[in-house]
């Protein structure tokens, strides 16, 4: 009903104007002639929002006609509304009178040709354009007498202005991050990849949020495949509003039940540089810092810009920490488990006296004691992200130190288990990648149960079974777990072992695909290693 | 993929998860378990009861300290039966825990039981999972079995450990005594024409006192854990025990020894003490002829000058040349004392047999049955080689410095 | 079936996991006493020379697996009988390893679990993988491999350190002349572990690089070999030869007496994973190979396969025998007289069919 109000009057008002509105209730709206009922129209569709601002103003001195400009409070840049506006058009007013058009319609070609200054500048003669030009930042300005609109691109308004990352944290490196704003954003990366090479195309998502995204590639060194595969994926998505870059990344990922990404995200525009170099394709959607790179596989998850800043034994050394980080944040308690309730007879003796003796009153088995205590660990990080800042880093510390004093003092839990999941909770912040952590979370908690059950049998199965869980998975064609498997020698360079410098090449061997990978990754391999010979020599 | 499969997959999934939240049948808490940290066997007073078996279990509270009580930091839980699983299963009748064998760590068998025969006792050792093989195995010397497994000691709370550790520090430098596993053992009984070596071990003291606090309140423990010789076997019979210079040969011809003291004394109240070092032992065997073989057998050592009293100049080489012949002698003395005393006992416990049978595998089994009236007669040559590299920190003794002035 | 290709690497891993085994863990050859390993090694040599047979029969029909050529070869109906055979012995093997693997876990550690639920986890994880395709398979038996092979060094250096090796445990070689050896190799040691390799025949066709299909699985079996060898070597070294023969599972006890002073001993577990992740292979191998043949025989889709061949594989493999030894002894009569006709005769047959025809079909334009 509201929508068809602003119809009905606009049928009414304008019956001088040209109206090519239906008869039907669904009535289309167009940019009358009439300034008057346009910006009436405007202001009726938009409910008359406070933040809707018109000003009204008079072009030419000789024979003056009304013209108005449009735009959202806010979502403006100020500065560039008072040069488009006042500068160009109401300035002037010694005009010549020859130069005034006779014809209303031609009055555009005059104001076009003044409001150059402000660059970019596009004629609308489609309402919706033009409302979606209206809300997206531009300044529309209406002419009297004349049915089309121009726009100015005055997009602007306060943004959050490029601060340092918070969730990608490293040592050494670029301290900036992307913004919600999708053309810093791309200017970040341009920044740093001044190629004509990198190439932004422009889709817009969500019927009603109409949020730009941006698809960045290097056209060089783009695979083919994998970009018409995403291309091919955005294409089919049908979704009502984009809030986030997760929103689509749920949409394209490939449909398969897994906790683990498979797509990268990044607050770090130099990794999402590095990333187009090495040839995967970067999604920014506005209004939101993380940007999604495709294809992915597990070893980037592992992988921190500090990498490549640091010398490359230290990087080598810092990755191995990584890995050895996720392997105990997915086995840690499980093997705890295992140990002490199934192969007890591993454990040394003297340690295993010890675990006795705390043991002897605490009234849990130990798998129900890991599972409450990882629980509660999870409740206390929960709890920290969420806290204000400032209150959140003591809660957590707080509620750890005290939580795990009281409940051992308490003899619920026994000491090594706070130790065991104090130590699985650390390795768990050690991952950089926040989705990987929290995909190792939910898995551990599968190991502790198999472990609970069946001990090391348990363990073991559950790990063939993760190992040919991550195989199976893909990201756009990509394996998941190359370069591992399928193996190729030249992958490894950049794996678990980070090799120097002047033996990476930042473009590393083509991912591949799942059927025709393993041939054209041996001859790769083959063919890379006589070069690397070549360069050693 | 059809839907339908992957709706079976999760079917199948949630059943066998109900299946298995029904029972996690092997998990035990450590608070459900006792761990037995040794095992005695002695010999029962009737047919019904013919083992005697003790278990040695660890109170963890009593040794960690937070929760003890000041008692004892471990206790003998004590059943017996027709075998030794049955006299397990009597003893943990008594106990609130399974007793989990684990982490022994020893196994101790009486004397007299030994004297028996052992080979009924062994199987289960080995047989089950629990158990390691790594268990080392000791002999009671004229003592109840259990009364070794009953004394406080002073280092460390548990005496299993304590004994494991005698044997180790032992074995480094001055002890003939050296690591007896389960499996040696088996080995031993298994070689049909030779016999096993087991480690023996005495209470030195009151075995009484040994049992309570008692024992550690004075600065002298009325009772201490010794190793005491070697018990030699001819296949699971207990023979003798060797000590002295024979139990060191025995060591020797096994090449367990990588150290040990020699006394040379040179009368005239001069002698001289040494360290010999670096020790390694090989036998050899000529067995052209297996009717009659010739064994080989050859040391390399090398000695170091612990004390000397005497007033030789040792700065010559010539003196050291000297003691190193002597020394060889005695080496070749101990050695020759040991297979002496197997010859006599008539156990290839010293394992020329198997020297033969390498030598000539086809002559070996003709004579395999007969060995037992070929191995007394073997030939037996010793070759000792021993090196004195320096004479430690000094060179002439005190008391050549003296007669020098 | 969708094209599948597996890469060079990743078959070969496959046919090694596969070959290693639960025969890695068992004691394999001790028939041959101290010279256990010189049998293994023999009868790895004659693997490899029963698999030239299968490299005539994958290089006449490249594309096709032996449900496909043998058919080919000797005709549909008969073709169709035979192919049903191999099904059935392959399933019969996934059960039989199954069961095997099950009992021996059930024996070294997990003592009251139900034998039955040791057994139904490890068929729904093969399940699992062959449900992700025969491809996932491979690329996780490489994963997997790495993974074995890191816990053989760390086994190796473990016992090496702890000094529990005597190597004079294994002399004198070939004490007793050469003829226990070739007896034990003869008996069981070519098809246990080596013969078994016929499976291979239906995943051939599925090699990415056909060229060099003709050498992975033989270097496989020949790695396998290697290193089945080297395991009865240390297990002999550590144990003694009568001791190792009296035990179903010598490598455990072997890893049981390593210990680096008091910090590292019963490295035992690590066996324990070998044996599970050996048997695991070993399962999915067999169990993809009936599959194939199943699907391929009845022309039916894979996925829809997979739930009823693990249902028939638990059943037959729990109901076999009532104990181990029982299983055991019939695994032995299996051995010697119903995998040589799978392995030998048949293959042979269709060799020889093919052979013929083919020669006939050259001289007769020719």
């Amino acid at each position: 009903m509201k929508k068809n109000g602003p119809n009905s009057q606009n049928e009414s008002a304008g019956a001088s104007g040209k109206q090519a509105a239906g008869t039907g209730n669904q009535a289309v709206l167009t940019i009358s002639d009439n300034l008057a009922v346009t910006l009436e129209n405007i202001k009726r569709e938009l409910g008359s929002s406070p933040d809707l601002k018109i000003r009204k103003f008079q072009i030419g001195s000789a024979k003056p006609f009304w013209a108005a400009a449009v735009y959202m409070d806010g979502m403006v840049n100020t500065a560039a509304v008072d040069e488009f506006i006042l500068e160009a058009l109401m300035e002037n007013p010694e005009d010549a009178a020859e130069e005034m058009p006779r014809e209303p319609q031609d009055r555009l070609g005059l104001v076009l040709a003044r409001g150059l200054e402000l660059g970019e500048i596009a004629i609308r003669d489609n309402w919706d354009d033009m409302m979606l030009s209206l809300l997206s930042g531009n300044t529309i300005i209406l002419l009297d007498g004349c049915s089309k609109a121009i726009e100015g691109g005055t997009k602007g308004g306060a943004w959050r202005t490029v601060s340092e990352p918070s969730s990608q944290i490293v040592i050494r490196g670029p301290k900036d991050s992307f913004v919600e704003s999708l053309i810093t954003n791309i200017a970040l990366i341009r920044r740093r990849i001044k190629s004509p090479k990198l190439w932004v195309e422009f889709m817009k998502f969500g019927t009603v949020t109409n949020t730009d995204v941006a698809l960045l590639y290097m056209k060089d060194r783009a695979d083919r495949k994998v970009l018409d595969q995403v291309k091919f994926r955005l294409s089919k998505i049908d979704i009502e509003a984009v809030l986030e870059s997760s929103y689509i990344e749920q949409l394209i990922q490939d449909k398969v039940f897994t906790p683990f990404p498979t797509v990268f995200n990044t607050e770090r525009p130099d990794v999402a540089a590095a990333n187009l170099l090495e040839g995967r394709i970067v999604l920014i959607v506005d209004g939101t810092p993380f940007v999604l790179i495709m294809p992915t596989v597990l070893a980037q998850f592992l992988q921190s810009t500090d990498d490549y800043s640091l010398q490359f034994d230290i990087a080598t050394l810092m990755r191995l920490v990584r890995y050895v980080s996720l392997i105990i944040l997915l086995l840690g308690p499980s093997v705890f488990i295992a140990l002490t309730t199934f192969h007890y007879e591993m454990v040394p003796t003297p340690m295993l006296i010890s675990l006795l003796a705390q043991r002897e009153n605490v009234p849990f088995p130990a798998a129900i004691e890991a599972i409450i205590m990882e629980a509660a660990f999870e409740i206390l990080r929960e709890a920290g992200i969420r806290m204000p800042r400032a209150v959140g880093q003591t809660v957590s510390v707080v509620g750890a130190l005290i939580l795990g004093m009281a409940v051992v003092e308490a003899g619920i839990i026994t000491p090594v288990m706070v130790i065991v999941v104090a130590l699985t909770g650390i390795a768990s912040f050690a991952i950089p990648s926040y989705n990987l952590a929290v995909a190792g979370r939910i898995v551990r908690f599968g190991f502790m149960i198999a472990a609970s059950m069946f001990g090391f049998y348990g363990i073991t199965l559950g790990l063939i079974v993760l190992i040919a869980h991550v195989n199976s998975l893909q990201s756009f064609g990509t394996p998941y777990l190359a370069p591992f498997s399928p193996f190729s020698v030249r992958g490894q360079k950049d794996t678990v072992v980070r090799v120097p410098m002047f033996l990476v090449n930042l473009r590393p061997n083509k991912l591949g695909h799942m059927n025709d990978n393993d041939k054209s990754g041996k001859d790769k391999g083959t063919s890379d290693s006589g070069k690397d010979g070549q360069t050693g020599a | 993929m059809g839907r339908p499969v992957l709706k079976l997959w999760k079917l199948l999934m949630v059943s066998v998860l109900l299946l298995v939240v029904a029972g996690c049948w092997d998990s035990v808490e450590l608070n459900k378990r006792a761990i037995v940290s040794g095992v005695s066997i002695d010999k029962g007073p009737s047919e019904e009861k013919k083992y005697r078996v003790s278990f040695q279990v660890v109170i963890a509270d009593e040794i960690t300290g937070k929760n003890s009580r000041g008692n004892a930091p471990v206790a003998l839980y004590k059943g017996s039966g027709r075998s030794i699983y049955e006299a397990l299963g009597n003893a943990s009748r008594q106990s609130a825990r399974i007793l989990s064998l684990g982490h022994a760590k020893v196994i101790i068998i009486s004397e007299e039981l030994a004297r028996e025969g052992i080979r009924d006792l062994m199987d289960i050792f080995e047989r089950e999972s629990e158990m390691r093989l790594s268990t080392l195995v000791f002999v009671s010397r004229g003592q109840r079995a259990e009364d070794i497994l009953s004394v406080m000691t002073i280092f460390g709370k548990i005496p299993a450990n304590d004994l494991v550790q005698k044997l180790e520090t032992g074995n480094r430098s001055f002890g003939y005594n050296f690591r007896i596993e389960v499996d040696d053992v088996i080995r031993g009984i298994l070689a049909k024409e030779a016999g096993a070596i087991i480690n023996g071990v005495i209470v030195k003291g009151d075995p009484e006192a040994g049992e309570s606090k008692a024992n550690l309140e004075g600065i002298k423990p009325k009772a201490i854990l010794k190793n005491a010789g070697l018990a030699v076997f001819k296949q699971d019979k207990l023979m003798a025990f060797q000590d002295g210079i024979e139990g060191m040969g025995l060591s020797l011809i096994h090449n367990k020894q990588s150290e040990y003291p020699l006394f040379l004394d040179f009368g005239n109240n001069e002698s001289a003490s040494f360290s010999m070092f670096k020790v390694h032992t090989s036998v050899k065997a000529n067995a052209k002829d297996p009717e009659h073989p010739d064994i080989y057998i050859n040391v390399q050592q090398q000695a170091a000058l612990k004390a000397y009293n005497g007033a030789l100049d040792i700065s010559k080489s010539s003196v050291l040349r000297n003691w190193e012949k002597l020394l060889s002698d005695e080496t070749r003395k101990e050695i020759d004392a040991a297979v002496k005393v197997a010859m006599r006992l008539n156990s290839d416990y010293i394992r020329f047999n198997e020297s033969v049978e390498r030598n000539n595998p086809k002559g070996y089994k003709r004579v395999k049955d007969r060995w037992e009236s070929i191995f007394p007669h073997c030939k037996v040559h010793i070759r000792v080689n021993t090196l004195v590299r320096h004479t430690e920190m000094r060179t002439r003794s005190l008391r050549s410095s003296e007669e020098m002035e | 079936m969708r094209d599948i290709r597996i890469g060079p690497v990743h078959f070969f891993s496959l046919v090694l996991m596969f070959e290693l085994g639960t025969a890695l863990v068992v004691n394999v050859g001790m028939e041959a006493g101290r010279d256990a390993w010189i049998a293994i090694f023999l009868g790895c040599l004659v693997g490899m020379l029963i698999y030239t047979g299968y490299n005539y029969l994958f290089k006449l029909y490249p594309d096709l697996p032996l449900s496909g050529y043998a058919r080919a070869i000797l005709g549909k109906p008969l073709g169709a009988v035979v192919v049903t055979l191999y099904a059935v012995i392959f399933l019969n093997g996934a059960g039989r390893d199954m069961r095997d693997g099950s009992a021996l876990l059930v024996m070294a550690a997990l003592n009251r679990t139900p034998i039955m639920i040791v057994a139904a986890m490890m068929i729904l994880s093969c399940g699992y993988v062959l449900h992700k395709g025969l491809e996932v398979l491979a690329r996780t038996s490489f994963i997997i491999m790495i993974f074995v092979l890191m816990i053989g060094g760390v086994i190796t250096l473990l016992m090496l350190f702890s000094g529990e090796m005597e190597w004079s445990r294994i002399l004198p070689m070939l004490g007793d002349g050469i003829k226990p050896v070739a007896l034990s190799v003869i008996r069981s040691n070519y098809m246990f572990p080596f013969g078994e390799v016929f499976c291979f025949l239906m995943l051939m066709p599925y090699i990415g690089d056909k060229k060099r299909a003709v050498w992975i699985v033989p270097s496989a079996i020949l790695a396998a070999g290697l290193i089945i060898s080297y395991t009865a070597l240390v297990n002999i070294t550590v144990l003694g030869s009568d001791m190792v023969e009296r035990s179903p599972f010598p490598l455990l006890s072997t890893v049981s007496k390593a210990a680096l002073s008091d910090f590292i001993q019963r490295l035992d577990v690590l066996v324990v994973m070998l044996l599970i992740i050996g048997v695991f292979f070993k399962v999915a191998v067999y169990y993809g190979a009936a599959v194939i043949a199943i699907s391929d025989l009845f022309n039916l889709p894979y996925r829809t396969l997979i739930i009823p061949s693990a249902i028939i594989i638990l059943f037959s493999g729990m109901l076999d025998s009532r104990s181990f030894v029982e299983h055991l002894e019939e695994g032995g009569e299996m051995l010697t007289f119903v995998y040589p006709v799978f392995t030998i005769v048949i293959p042979a047959i269709l060799i020889i069919v093919a052979a013929f025809r083919n020669y006939r079909s050259r001289s007769r334009p020719g």
